[in-house]
């Protein structure tokens, strides 16, 4: 009756109620040099402090509206699982406080909460009990847990015989049944062969459509661009950034590649961001029907100051090593006839991005440094996977139509290769060579750069074919 | 603001109550899981204890009353009590520890752990309480409607071993050598409650200290019930001295328990 007082009209535009509130949340750990500085400190009756003060989160701020699934990114430590423990309400905050109404079941860890020496079955009932289900309720959903979970006669068995695939199943087939307002995965959607990836996926999008909330963290920054509504980046404890799922990628991107996130990179991500920005509005304007006032000219050479240095650099000085994108562990081959001395990549109008999209072309800019004279020589660019893969290689004595002019001894060059990066999510490791044919390799540069590609929409294999699919109706040919 | 603790306790408990009881009840599936027996071992291993005690003091010490019931059925009704609250105790003690996987990564109701060994406790000492009752039976006392109010003096040491579990399973989070002290305090405490001796001999100052042991009203009470038709208030007015201890010591526990509840996750 009380409350009911006191709460205010309803306003005239409906604001949802974020489903959790973090609200000035900051974590401080105690850490003491020896356990009997702990013990002293907890004696000293006039609370002399003998603990280090360790911040694992500093004053987050974030809401997290109701039925939208967030990603939360950033580096280990960065403070991802301090944040979603002290949401879970496993950890208290030092500062501040959590807001939240509703069940709210968490995957923090693979089997949390699980004892070992039961069966999966009990472990399920046991999580579902501790969840707040009736009896009756957990009597009526573990048919559908076990069919999800689906590891067979293993439910029936101690969980510690299982595999972290069949752990994974179960706790998150027991997680999601619960029906929680909230659910809290930390990760654990990466174990698991790909069928039960798949059949998490579903089960995910079926959970968001039923209009649940859902925190996500992860590593994987794909799946945050194909299941997540925003993003959140955590940086050293603190929280840099939070918006679009792709702006926060490429943020992590950048801090993935550089270790830390450095105002410059931010800056250059803002500027893409704009750019990208003023593209469309470019296009919509040009869209428009006739009479319509005259679209303005699209933004052509975006200020990318490291492109033109690079293109007005001709010294021979090698700096392949100087750019971020580079992976000491290449290896090289060759006659060293000609050198490659440096390599540039621009995509989506960013400089040596770390991670770019599925599908965006890649600009990628070689410089060769040729001791010697050559009629015609070629030059090929190539894609590896990590476990030595290559999906996709070519030169330019296969390209027909395209004409290298030749080389004089001493002199340097810069070539561009364009190629739309329509290949599989993952990381992907740049060759580049010289040679003055087939079977005369001057330098071949295995690995020398690695970049990652981020997929917004799911598909198997290696290449990221032209495909459309449509009904055809009956009589319809 | 003390009183207030130990409601907020009581209510988070009586929410989970059925919480409670399954962790008891797997608890106690799980300690034997992966034993032939079983659960079986629960109940076994207090009765090989009781059986020695029998047979020590039977065969052994040879120790005979003139008047009165048998003197191993005297035993018994100490011992069987004493069973239940060392058990309750220094599982309680190790309660919060022990279940580090609920405390650490799931949101979890923790004041219900320190009651998990107590209520797996209440299982065991039933079933050894029947067996009390056929003994008695099978030496000519057989049971008789008073009986039932050993249910007030089970459940008198029960609440006062979870007050002690609730103060030492907080303590034990952060000092964990407070587990074996209180192994340590059993021991002794075993022999200053008279669970396999009579009190009756004692010199007057003697009897005057030690029946400032709650175990002791625990104890002479179970025997007062089952053996000398005794009703529940006849040690009056120690009942009084009982229930104040046990209240001072719920009270400081609770009031410990949650102030530490909040650092358990950080140092588990």
């Amino acid at each position: 009756m009380t409350d009911r007082l006191i709460r205010p009209a309803a306003p005239a535009i409906h604001i949802p109620e974020p489903a959790v509130r973090v609200d000035n949340v900051s974590k401080m750990y105690r850490l003491f040099s020896s356990r009997g500085d702990r013990l002293k400190e907890a004696l000293n009756l006039f609370g002399k402090p003998y603990h280090r003060p360790f911040w694992a989160l500093h004053d987050i701020t974030l809401d997290v509206p109701r039925g939208q699934t967030v990603g939360i990114l950033g580096m280990n430590g960065s403070g991802k699982s301090t944040l979603l423990q002290i949401i879970a309400g496993v950890l208290a905050p030092t500062k501040g406080r959590i807001v939240m109404e509703g069940r709210l079941a968490a995957l923090l860890e693979l089997g949390a909460g699980f004892n070992a020496d039961l069966s999966g079955r009990e472990n399920v009932v046991m999580n579902s009990t501790i969840m707040g289900l009736s009896r009756r309720e957990i009597d009526a959903r573990l048919e559908e847990i076990e069919a999800f979970a689906d590891i067979g006669d293993f439910f029936d068995q101690p969980v510690k015989t299982y595999s972290s695939g069949m752990f994974v199943r179960v706790a998150f087939a027991a997680a999601i049944h619960v029906d929680p307002e909230v659910l809290i995965v930390d990760e654990a959607l990466s174990v698991g062969d790909a069928r039960f990836q798949e059949k998490s996926y579903r089960k995910f999008a079926s959970f968001k459509e039923a209009g649940r909330t859902i925190i996500y963290v992860t590593h994987d920054r794909s799946s945050v661009l194909q299941l997540c509504d925003f993003a959140v980046l955590l940086h050293k404890g603190r929280l840099v950034e939070m918006g679009e799922p792709r702006h926060i990628v490429n943020l992590y991107s950048e801090i993935l590649g550089f270790g830390d996130l450095r105002e410059k990179a931010r800056a250059v991500v803002a500027a893409a961001d704009t750019a990208a920005a003023a593209a469309v509005t470019a296009e919509e304007e040009a869209n428009r029907p006739a009479g319509a006032a005259p679209a303005p000219a699209a933004p052509k050479g975006r200020a990318m100051p490291e492109l033109a240095t690079f293109l007005a650099d001709r010294s021979d000085r090698s700096r392949t090593a100087e750019n971020p994108t580079y992976n000491a562990d290449e290896y090289i081959y060759g006659s060293e006839q000609a050198q490659i001395i440096d390599y540039l990549l621009v995509a989506d109008g960013r400089v040596n991005p770390a991670a770019i999209a599925c599908g965006a072309e890649l600009e990628i800019y070689l410089k060769v440094l040729f001791h010697a004279a050559h009629e015609a020589p070629l030059v090929g660019i190539g894609f590896r996977t990590p476990k030595g893969v290559i999906g996709f290689s070519n030169n330019t004595n296969w390209m027909t139509g395209t004409e290298i002019p030749p080389v004089t001894a001493g002199s340097v060059a810069i070539y561009r290769f364009k190629v739309k990066m329509a290949l599989q999510a993952g990381a992907w490791f740049l060759l580049l060579s010289v040679a003055g044919s087939q079977d005369d390799l001057w330098h071949v540069r295995n690995n020398v750069g690695l970049i990652e590609l981020l997929a917004d929409q799911r598909f198997d294999g290696m290449a990221l074919l032209p495909c459309t699919a449509e009904a055809i109706p009956e009589g319809g040919s | 603001m003390l009183g207030f603790g130990v409601l907020n306790l009581l209510r988070t408990i009586l929410r989970n109550r059925k919480l409670l009881w399954s962790l008891a009840v797997y608890e106690l599936r799980g300690r034997y899981a992966a034993t032939l027996a079983g659960s079986v071992w629960a109940v076994v291993n207090p009765l090989v204890l009781i059986g020695v005690f029998w047979f020590v003091t039977a065969y052994g010490l040879k120790v005979t009353f003139e008047d009165g019931p048998p003197y191993f059925l005297m035993v018994f009704c100490g011992i069987v009590p004493w069973i239940a609250f060392s058990e309750a105790l220094s599982g309680g003690t190790n309660a919060v520890l022990g279940h580090a996987y609920l405390v650490k990564k799931i949101a979890f109701p923790i004041e219900v752990l320190p009651l998990v060994p107590i209520v797996s406790t209440v299982i065991v000492h039933a079933v050894l309480i029947l067996f009390l009752l056929f003994i008695m039976a099978v030496n000519g006392l057989p049971p008789e409607w008073q009986f039932v109010q050993i249910l007030y003096f089970s459940g008198a040491m029960l609440v006062f071993a979870a007050a002690l579990s609730f103060l030492l399973g907080a303590i034990n989070v952060f000092q964990r050598d407070t587990a074996h002290v209180v192994g340590a305090i059993l021991t002794i405490w075993f022999w200053v409650t008279p669970v396999i001796w009579p009190a009756d001999n004692l010199p007057d100052w003697a009897y005057s200290i030690i029946r400032l042991n709650p175990l002791f009203y625990i104890v002479q009470g179970y025997r007062g019930v089952l053996l000398y038709d005794q009703p529940f208030w006849f040690q009056w007015p120690l009942d009084l001295w009982f229930w104040a201890a046990t209240l001072f010591v719920l009270l400081l526990g609770s009031m410990l328990f949650g102030r530490l509840k909040p650092h358990f996750a950080d140092v588990l």
